[in-house]
């Protein structure tokens, strides 16, 4: 008896989770130096007619999956609603030098956008990282390291201005942990949604499975076919009580992975007319699918 | 669903007279008609505490239960169920067990902003696999899983004490 008492105590004993410690900083990306320095650089193209405030602006989320596929410029130009939008928020970006240029600079080199490509953490001989690819000029880009989870690599959001003429926009990019509860979660990307300005959209990918975790490892499948585990919608009425609105809460999956479906990526926005967003699932080239939703300008 | 419960209870009772009697008889040594265990895997998430007793020689009666705090998270799961004894050989059992499963899952708000939720959810099990009642309890077994969002496969294994 005392042997399954000592087996069952270590289970009984799980439940530490992150704390709410102090609110992360945005850092400058301008003072950032060395291997994590951004990269940024490209064109701004003009659009075909100068944007101003009331006027319509596609905002794409995009996980790319490491940038690994080159064909993925094509996969975004092959699609009518993705191919000449003005602002593309890109997760999972790396860049490598033996490849001469970061993924990042070379998805918008292909695309004619500008960008900037901020690294969050080192892998291997390169980083790992976000980026933003616009048509039009992005300022005051900024980073915050997000509080770690256990065992959790380090994940970052970044903020920026994109400045459309006489408008501004601003954005907030962001890649969440991946095997982590709800409540982990929110206390994980608090800090980079928790002081922003009344105006803002926020994209990005959450990682919102659709599941329970034990320690990080197990994912409770069975008990997702009794209760609701999905962690999307927890996550969007924790954003709904921040005053955001929620495009994406009905567009379905974002990623499909050994046959389970999951809304892993999400658009939320604040202080701007948005319509309904919309999953583009013909776009290949990455294990997610961009996500999109039209923005009047303020 | 429960068209096909029944169809494996059919199966059940008809197969079972088809194969030697199982062996909670004073030949094999003292009945052992109760056990307690803790259960890995199988009906209460990552873990539980079950208890079973053997009300005949073929049938039996349980139930695990479990509660679980995971990252401020708190379950609390409760599986009653009915096992059967197709087929076995003195201590060595193929057992099929069949149960409703209750789930109630709080998750309290880490933070002032948002209020928190909670839920409960009733679904069903059917398991089966290999029991050993000895003068230790041991249960190797895959199940499956029905609730309001579908049906899912999962496993477990269980080991206490019978008496």
């Amino acid at each position: 008896m005392g042997v399954l008492i000592r087996l069952a105590l270590p289970l009984l004993l799980v439940g530490c989770g992150l704390e709410i410690g102090p609110t992360a900083n945005w850092v400058d990306t301008d003072s950032i130096v060395g291997e994590l320095a951004p990269d940024r650089g490209g064109s701004n193209r003009a659009l075909p007619l100068p944007l101003a405030s009331g006027d319509v602006f596609r905002v794409v989320s995009f996980n790319v999956e490491m940038g690994l596929n080159p064909d993925l410029a094509t996969e975004i130009g092959d699609n009518a609603a993705i191919a000449d939008a003005p602002l593309f928020l890109i997760q999972e970006e790396e860049g490598y030098p033996e490849e001469g240029m970061t993924r990042a600079r070379r998805l918008a080199t292909q695309l004619d956008l500008g960008y900037v490509y901020v690294p969050g953490r080192v892998k291997k001989t390169g980083t790992h990282g976000l980026a933003l690819l616009s048509r039009f000029p992005i300022e005051n880009v900024e980073v915050m390291a997000l509080p770690l989870t256990d065992g959790g690599q380090q994940r970052i959001a970044i903020c920026a201005d994109v400045v459309i003429g006489e408008a501004r926009l601003h954005i907030v990019n962001l890649h969440l942990e991946t095997h982590i509860n709800i409540t982990d979660r929110i206390v994980h990307m608090r800090p980079a949604v928790i002081d922003l300005p009344e105006q803002v959209l926020v994209a990005g990918d959450v990682n919102t499975n659709p599941y329970l975790w034990e320690e990080g490892s197990v994912p409770l499948v069975p008990t997702a076919q009794i209760i609701d585990t999905d962690q999307a919608p927890l996550l969007d009425d924790y954003m709904r009580a921040l005053g955001f609105s929620t495009p994406a809460a009905d567009v379905g999956p974002t990623e499909r992975m050994l046959g389970v479906e999951s809304r892993l990526d999400a658009i939320y926005t604040r202080g701007l007319v948005v319509g309904k967003a919309t999953v583009e699932r013909t776009v290949g080239g990455s294990d997610h699918w961009p996500i999109w939703v039209d923005v009047t300008l303020p | 669903m429960l068209r096909f419960l029944g169809w494996v209870l059919l199966v059940v009772v008809t197969t079972q007279s088809a194969y030697a009697e199982p062996s909670i008889t004073a030949s094999s040594g003292p009945v052992r008609r109760n056990a307690l265990y803790v259960e890995l895997l199988g009906k209460g998430g990552t873990w539980g505490l079950g208890y079973s007793h053997q009300f005949h020689r073929r049938f039996a009666v349980g139930a695990v239960g479990s509660y679980s705090v995971l990252d401020g998270q708190r379950m609390l799961t409760l599986s009653p169920s009915v096992t059967a004894y197709p087929l076995g050989v003195h201590r060595h059992r193929l057992f099929v067990d069949l149960g409703p499963q209750l789930v109630h899952l709080s998750t309290p708000s880490p933070v002032p902003e948002w209020m928190g939720t909670s839920e409960t959810g009733l679904g069903a099990q059917l398991s089966t696999g290999y029991e050993y009642r000895g003068p230790v309890f041991a249960r190797l077994f895959v199940m499956g899983v029905a609730g309001k969002s579908g049906v899912a496969p999962w496993l477990g294994m269980d080991l206490g004490w019978a008496f």
